[in-house]
């Protein structure tokens, strides 16, 4: 079952980081990281899953972009039934591999005391 | 044994930023590749029309915002509340900075600097820490360093996803400003794992954006305070319930 994956995946990571002796400077930095990631990698998703001819469109006018046009654009994109399931299904591989990363980097105790 | 192990993942740690950006940088490009390029032409012109989306009031922008919202409701259901809501912070952020009278609160702040360092992740592939970065790594450092004290008062013992779970069965209604959270919850299910829980989710809330309730945008009284209202994660309700805010 997918319900709350995601969310336990995140949860986890934060945990392990959070328990770390990373400076806090590091575990601030590997959360903008994750952070940034996950929203640049929904982007190029719903951007391939626009029609082409109204996206060409919007970029080739843009005295005639306002809310609108952005609305209906991610409407259509969404439309699409693959489009969803790209999008969980590259985020969860995403996050796994970051949790892999954090699992295998990240091996000591937790700390007792941070500077 | 413990110090020499501490020294080596602080050794190893420090590389985790940028293999944890390699992980993401790595994903969009074998998108693309899969994808063909077909929308790569209209990228970087698709990613400035999004920055310049023309302003418009929040009562206009309340309504357009809602139907977008409903819609990836319906679309995302089955992947999760949390998860849900993150699609629908990405996708309102761009409607959220064009609307003209919307609060800038800490969390329109954190968008903002995240946009900023996105549109640097996008297109720099070089993974130097740029000035966006650095500011927009900031915005944790705060949160980073409430963790370390909750860490060293709660110990080892609660892990958080077992914390989360009883914060929700418990029903744990939070507010918006610090210590506030975690105070709540830890009235419910007791001070350690009300902070622990309290952390991982201001946490949540700045990777990967508040619950879409805390905004508000629907109440009938478009002068109210624009804060959280709701609880979060898993036991945010659906769409159909979500926007009926007081």
């Amino acid at each position: 079952m997918r319900m709350d994956t995601f969310d336990n995946l995140l949860t986890h990571i934060i945990t392990k980081v959070g328990e770390s002796s990373l400076s806090d400077e590091e575990k601030a930095n590997v959360y903008a990281q994750i952070s940034v990631g996950l929203y640049a990698l929904v982007w190029p998703i719903l951007m391939a899953h626009m029609p082409e001819r109204d996206l060409a469109n919007a970029v080739d006018n843009p005295k005639d972009w306002g809310m609108d046009r952005y609305t209906n654009l991610i409407g259509k994109a969404l439309s699409d039934p693959q489009t969803p399931k790209e999008i969980y299904d590259e985020l969860m591989g995403a996050l796994t591999e970051v949790e892999e990363l954090v699992s295998s980097k990240l091996t000591s105790l937790p700390s007792q005391s941070q500077p | 044994m413990a110090e020499a192990q501490t020294a080596i993942e602080k050794e190893q740690g420090s590389s985790l930023p940028s293999l944890i950006a390699d992980v993401f940088d790595r994903r969009v490009q074998n998108y693309r590749k899969d994808r063909r390029l077909i929308r790569e032409t209209y990228e970087q012109k698709f990613e400035k029309l999004l920055e310049t989306l023309p302003q418009e009031s929040r009562d206009t922008t309340a309504i357009k915002i809602q139907k977008v919202l409903v819609k990836i409701g319906g679309f995302f259901s089955e992947y999760g509340a949390r998860f849900t809501d993150f699609v629908r912070n990405v996708v309102m952020w761009p409607m959220v900075r064009a609307t003209r009278d919307f609060p800038k609160d800490k969390y329109y702040q954190i968008g903002l600097a995240r946009a900023k360092a996105w549109g640097e992740f996008a297109r720099d592939t070089t993974k130097t820490a740029t000035a966006e970065r650095m500011a927009y790594r900031n915005h944790f450092l705060p949160t980073a360093v409430v963790g370390a004290e909750i860490g060293t008062a709660a110990g080892a013992l609660v892990s958080f996803p077992a914390a989360v779970g009883v914060g929700i069965a418990e029903g744990a209604k939070y507010g918006l400003v610090a210590g506030v959270e975690g105070a709540a919850i830890g009235a419910a299910v007791g001070g350690a794992i009300g902070g622990a829980v309290s952390l991982a989710l201001k946490l949540k809330d700045r990777i990967i954006g508040p619950p879409v309730l805390y905004y508000e945008l629907f109440a009938s009284n478009p002068a109210s305070s624009w804060v959280r209202t709701g609880s979060s994660g898993p036991s945010v309700p659906g769409p159909s319930s979500g926007w009926q805010s007081a």
